[in-house]
């Protein structure tokens, strides 16, 4: 027998222990975890990514229809989701969300003109004159339709509600470019005008029956749809004009968990930064709206590869429209079923007087419930509790509202006046109420935490950075900043401290001891080159959050240091999702 | 040749070890992610909703709750002073958008019903309805106390069993007024059911109509003015209604009669409608012809739903009057509280149907709704009789 000889039975036992290491090292490889985590170097060399990499066939995801009731029943009263609360996993090395099919930078990152707004998204300017040719109805309390044009091009058509006209249109026109340019996926938002004339019934129109069945749609179902919508003077109807959004519909997206059948979708939603942002964004304009059904997720071919696009839709219930009328008075101040304030409310007889009751709104045509004065950025929510916003942390509303602040007065002026309102004084109000808006959120969200941005090491090893809310007057400039250097290792991730700096401007220079210790690392993928990181804090600032240091790091290139990593909150309290944002445990 | 092939074998395994083991790291970022996305490429599954969620879908996609299609559990709709009523029932929709319904309903104390229904499409844009029913209601012990407008507290117990065949149509010429008329056979047979209380059975058989058993064609027509938001809740609008019944009776007409039934309610909110003050009137009145009685299961009553701190059919009698005046806060968006005033009598004759010598009972209580119902109220009343715990399904007033 082979094994009776000891010797090679003890060659074999050493060949067996190495295949069974291999095979566990196979394991370990094939289980694709983050295991792996702990030995990556922190920074590879195409850090920061700027796009995000999808490199999976999502060609077999399939449409997930979403129960508006369950999702609205288990976030009123759940917390669905991871209930610890860490940095947003989307952003890039230098704490910005990079683009994907999520998100695209957009204001803020590059030069935007009052003509790109006003413009948005619409990639034409409408249906074609002419028939448009009626294939569906929508279903839902909003009336609409979906019709093709002459060129064979199919819209979906909405409308005011009522007695109401312009609210409900111009909303979603100005929301859909105003998401636009902060970089989600939206639909186009043109707004037009409807004849009942121009319409014709499709041969293949139907309509669903209250018996789940269908019949042939007739033009009494069309009757039916614009009875429920406003009318004009003369008969016809200002409606808002979306193209179908290329591509397979998936139905929307949840704002917790992964789809389960997207190999490309890797990040809990709960933990997308432009997910978390969505909270500010969505404050700016009262969008108290987001919820999973009021997106949508579309299967495309990018780069010759199915991957699934996620969009934002459905605007007409943000500014001061609800859809179908105007907004309540609740929305965005107290959540549909919130027990607080229902148990302050309880035994006081009515003497607890919500401070929203109170609130004026001016009766300008198309503008509804908006006002800006009474505007609380923080304390603002929106109907039901979103898995994402429950679980913003300081440094994600900060990344929004930088993003906010990037929208200028002009860009503003541009996409109200894709609005069409026809009083100049709807168009003048809700501009201004949108830019006093603006500016409370940058107030609120831009000094909640250390607001130092933009920091750049020249080649001589000057150190530079911004304190944007100082910069734009929401704080005064604190006495001084506290710049802590130290020579950073990629491959072990370790830093040691070197020199440490007190200055009072937002310019230090590097310690020649700093610049002389860093070494290069080649012995590991992204190792190679020379790292420094720098903690920067403002001392004596009336606020203690910016006394906790931002933390950046360099990377030696050839004409000097490039900015690779960045974190606003290096060290972050374990926090928890909270009743509107993240709350610490 | 064994020893030969294995010589180099654990130096070629301990390379590939090494190679696979530092193979672990991603030489990139873009790597890394590409390499979570395999290892979920691997693991893909299709989302299975729970059963919770399938259902809410499937109620969502056949157009709401309002929309009957299947089985539903059902609540009340039975002679009140049931107590909690819980039942079955089971609705199809038609493509047409008719309605054919059937359920059943058994209460804490004994009440039964079943009961079929049609309803037609809304006809001319929802101005025109036709509702038809057919319903047994069995009701074994219903209390039973002196006529008059201030009975001693003696009570008793009949048994009520109702059934009626009926049809209708309701008219709604514009938003704010609703016309309505019917026309249905009922059958009622009633009986003493306290047979262990010998007095109670002398005032059971001394009652107008005790142990009659008449058949009626029962007509009806009604005319409603409603600036309210919705039946079943609201904040704010006004009502004015009038309904008039005609009760003709089988074999010589004796227990035929007429009455007319009127309702004013008035919801005034209050800074937009954290306060709302609600003001309700309602009166019933009888008519019958000379020598003829109305019956006294037909008769006016007050008591339990309307003047809150009494009993169920605490006060009845020929003609009732009672009015509410309610106090109401929004405690959360599904949910306000209230304080209330409850006032009422009942009278023998017509003329006595004023507002003096009202009994009357206060309380407070919560209510959880909708938009446009009222779900549960929970209230607690105090009446000269004592306090009184309720629990309504419906909006305050009579219904």
């Amino acid at each position: 027998m082979m094994f009776s000889n000891p010797r090679t039975r003890s060659r074999a036992t050493r060949v067996g222990a190495l295949v069974m290491a291999l095979a566990g090292a196979y394991a370990l490889q094939a289980s694709g975890s983050r295991s792996s985590a702990p030995t990556a170097p922190k920074f590879f060399d195409d850090d920061p990514l700027t796009r995000a990499v999808e490199t999976q066939d999502a060609s077999k995801v399939q449409p997930r229809p979403i129960s508006l009731m369950f999702d609205a029943t288990i976030n009123l009263f759940g917390r669905p989701g991871l209930q610890e609360v860490g940095r947003a996993e989307d952003v890039n090395t230098i704490d910005e969300v990079p683009d994907s099919n999520w998100f695209t930078n957009r204001a803020g990152t590059r030069p935007m003109t009052p003509d790109e707004m006003y413009r948005g998204p619409d990639a034409d300017a409408g249906p074609a004159p002419g028939k448009w040719i009626v294939s569906r109805k929508a279903n839902g309390v909003s009336p609409g339709f979906t019709i093709t044009d002459e060129r064979n091009r199919r819209y979906f058509l909405k409308f005011d509600p009522p007695g109401f006209p312009e609210l409900a249109t111009g909303a979603e026109a100005v929301v859909t470019r105003l998401f636009h340019a902060l970089g989600y996926h939206v639909p186009q938002a043109t707004i037009g005008t409807l004849r009942r004339e121009n319409l014709v019934i499709g041969e293949d129109a139907r309509v669903r029956l209250p018996n789940g069945g269908a019949r042939k749609m007739r033009m009494s179902d069309v009757d039916d749809q614009l009875r429920r919508a406003q009318r004009n003077p003369d008969g016809s109807y200002r409606v808002i004009l979306a193209e179908a959004l290329p591509g397979k519909s998936l139905e929307g997206f949840k704002y917790e968990g992964t789809r389960p059948d997207d190999p490309n979708d890797v990040v809990p939603h709960e933990n997308r930064r432009e997910l978390r942002g969505l909270r500010v964004f969505s404050a700016w304009v009262n969008h108290t709206d987001a919820k999973a059904i009021n997106s949508l997720d579309t299967l495309i071919t990018d780069n010759g590869r199915a991957v699934v696009r996620h969009h934002l839709i459905d605007f007409n219930a943000a500014l001061g429209s609800a859809g179908i009328g105007l907004r309540e008075r609740r929305d965005g101040y107290e959540y549909l079923a919130e027990t607080g304030p229902a148990f302050k409310a309880l035994p006081a007889f009515g003497f607890y007087v919500r401070p929203w009751l109170t609130i004026h709104y001016p009766s300008y045509r198309g503008i509804g419930r908006f006002e800006s004065k009474r505007f609380a950025p923080e304390e603002w929510r929106p109907r039901v509790p979103n898995p994402a916003y429950v679980r913003s942390r300081p440094d994600d509303t900060f990344w929004a509202a930088r993003k906010v602040m990037a929208v200028s007065d002009d860009l503003i002026r541009a996409a109200v006046k894709a609005g069409q309102y026809t009083d100049p004084r709807s168009e003048e109000f809700l501009a201004g109420a949108l830019i006093e808006r603006r500016d409370k959120i940058g107030r609120a969200w831009l000094t909640a935490v250390n607001p130092i941005v933009d920091p750049a090491l020249s080649e001589s090893g000057v150190l530079t950075f911004q304190n944007i809310a100082v910069d734009l007057n929401y704080a005064p400039a604190p006495p001084g900043y506290q710049v802590t250097w130290f020579q950073f290792d990629n491959t072990s991730g370790e830093s040691t401290a070197v020199d440490e700096s007190k200055i009072s401007d937002t310019r230090a220079s590097a310690p020649s001891t700093v610049l002389a210790r860093v070494r290069p690392d080649a012995t590991r993928p992204g190792g190679r080159g020379q790292f420094i990181r720098v903690d920067i804090s403002a001392t004596g600032a009336t606020s203690q959050t910016w006394a906790s240091p931002v933390r950046a790091y360099f990377r030696r290139v050839q004409n000097g240091w490039r900015l690779v990593g960045f974190d606003r909150m290096p060290d972050a309290p374990p926090m928890r999702p909270g009743l509107v944002g993240a709350e610490v445990r | 040749m064994t020893r030969l092939l294995l010589r180099p074998l654990p130096a070629v395994l301990l390379l590939s070890f090494v190679h696979i083991a530092f193979a672990q790291e991603p030489g990139s970022r873009a790597e890394e992610q590409a390499r979570e996305q395999e290892a979920k490429a691997r693991n893909l599954s299709t989302y299975q909703p729970s059963r919770v969620e399938q259902r809410l879908l499937s109620i969502e996609n056949a157009g709401g709750f309002g929309v009957a299609r299947g089985f539903v559990v059902k609540f009340g709709d039975i002679k009140h002073g049931s107590g909690f009523a819980p039942g079955v029932g089971y609705g199809y929709t038609t493509g047409s958008g008719a309605v054919f319904a059937a359920k059943g309903v058994y209460s804490i104390k004994n009440y039964k019903l079943l009961q079929v229904s049609a309803q037609s499409p809304h006809f001319s844009a929802d101005r025109i309805l036709f509702r038809a029913r057919a319903r047994w209601q069995d009701v074994p012990r219903v209390p039973l106390y002196p006529l008059g407008p201030d009975p001693a507290e003696f009570r008793t117990d009949y048994a009520e069993t109702k059934t009626e065949v009926t049809g209708e149509v309701l008219l709604k010429p514009v938003r704010v007024v609703q016309l309505g008329a019917g026309v249905g056979l009922e059958w009622f047979e009633t009986g003493f059911s306290h047979k262990e209380n010998p007095v109670g059975e002398l005032l059971f058989n001394s009652l107008p109509g005790s142990g009659a058993d008449p058949r009626y064609v029962h007509s009806r027509a009604f005319a409603a003015f409603d600036l309210r938001d919705s039946e079943g809740y609201t904040r704010r609008g006004s009502l004015l209604s009038a309904t008039y019944h005609d009760y003709r009776a089988n074999a010589n007409g004796a227990l035929s009669f007429a009455r007319i039934d009127g309702a004013a309610e008035q919801y005034v909110p209050i800074l937009h409608g954290n306060w709302v003050i609600f003001l309700g009137l309602w009166a019933s009145t009888t008519t019958a012809a000379a020598g003829r009685e109305v019956p006294f299961f037909l008769m006016p009553d007050l008591g339990g739903h309307d003047l809150r701190g009494f009993k169920d059919y605490r006060f009845r009698d020929r003609h009732s009057i009672n009015w509410t005046a309610e106090y109401r806060w929004y405690a959360q968006e599904f949910l306000d509280a209230a304080i209330f005033y409850d006032a009422g009598k009942t009278v023998s004759t017509r003329g006595a149907l004023d507002f003096d010598q009202l009994h009357s009972s206060v309380g407070a209580g919560v209510r959880l709704h909708t938009p446009l119902s009222t779900l549960v109220r929970l209230e607690g009343a105090h009446s000269r009789e004592g306090l009184r715990f309720l629990i309504g399904f419906t909006a305050v007033g009579p219904r």
